[in-house]
């Protein structure tokens, strides 16, 4: 069930991170993307945002810091990704990076301090 | 409670820095004119035959019959092509259209279209004069994808 909800948390994180993306985007029309570039992140951003947490939980004793752990790793392999489809490497690959990794870190930063319970571990606080 | 603030401070700080960074670089590009590489093939002369006085037998030279080169339409809507690939003869053209509200191009490599950025309403042609495939893509989009088989 503790699974369950932190899976739960981390799909409320990515989703509202691409939110915050979805309007980044809407900026300018050189910026727009198709509805799939913004589902697609959903899914696999939840899913390593997943597999950071796993990792990172042995190492992480603050939200602050868990938070930092998801949201790098999910917009460093999101954009590794779009590297390898060939999008603009420098503007949509690079710079978004950034945009990615605080997209997902603001809202990522507020649920893991809201449920730190949830999030760290205790063996590590200790 | 200090972390929170330097958090919110540089969160702030990198929105409003990428904000302004992406609208210096989003201003408007001006309108694409249509760009056309469409050559206007030499029409086949047609000799006259010379009158002379007592003509026995006067053939006229007829060109040979020409084949009307075709004029194919794809748009671009929805961040797709309209038609994936299409099969046309060599010497036909290809006109591209943008309709949608996105920029757009439309770049292949190996002697194929390479139209830049196409804005909304903006168009393309592009006359295959050599046989093959084409495949081409959007480079704003990578994932828009088509191609051109062309044949004799």
């Amino acid at each position: 069930m503790i699974w369950l909800k932190r899976i739960g948390l981390i799909l409320v994180i990515i989703s509202i991170g691409t939110v915050i993306d979805f309007g980044v985007h809407s900026i300018n029309a050189y910026l727009y993307e198709p509805l799939p570039y913004f589902t697609h992140k959903i899914a696999f951003g939840t899913f390593w945002a997943l597999v950071a947490y796993i990792v990172f939980r042995k190492f992480t004793k603050t939200p602050f810091w868990m938070a930092f752990a998801m949201s790098a790793t999910t917009s460093i392999l999101l954009q590794t990704y779009y590297f390898v489809l060939e999008h603009d490497p420098f503007g949509k690959t690079f710079l978004f990076m950034f945009v990615h990794f605080f997209a997902f870190f603001i809202p990522g930063y507020f649920i893991c301090k809201k449920y730190t319970n949830l999030f760290i571990d205790e063996k590590v606080t200790k | 409670m200090n972390k929170t603030i330097i958090t919110i401070v540089i969160v702030v700080a990198v929105l409003v820095g990428g904000y302004f960074l992406f609208r210096g670089s989003s201003q408007p590009a001006p309108a694409v004119p249509q760009i056309s590489n469409q050559e206007t093939e030499p029409q086949p002369s047609v000799q006259q035959p010379v009158i002379t006085p007592a003509p026995t037998s006067v053939t006229t030279p007829t060109p040979a019959p020409a084949v009307a080169s075709k004029t194919y339409n794809v748009s671009i809507q929805s961040f797709a092509f309209s038609q994936k690939s299409i099969n046309i003869k060599k010497g036909d053209t290809v006109i591209w259209t943008n309709k949608d509200s996105a920029p757009h191009t439309v770049t292949g490599g190996n002697g194929g279209p390479a139209s830049g950025t196409l804005n909304t309403g903006g168009t393309y042609s592009f006359t295959f004069n050599s046989t093959g495939t084409f495949n081409y893509k959007c480079t704003i989009h990578p994932s828009m994808t088509g191609s051109v088989v062309v044949s004799q």
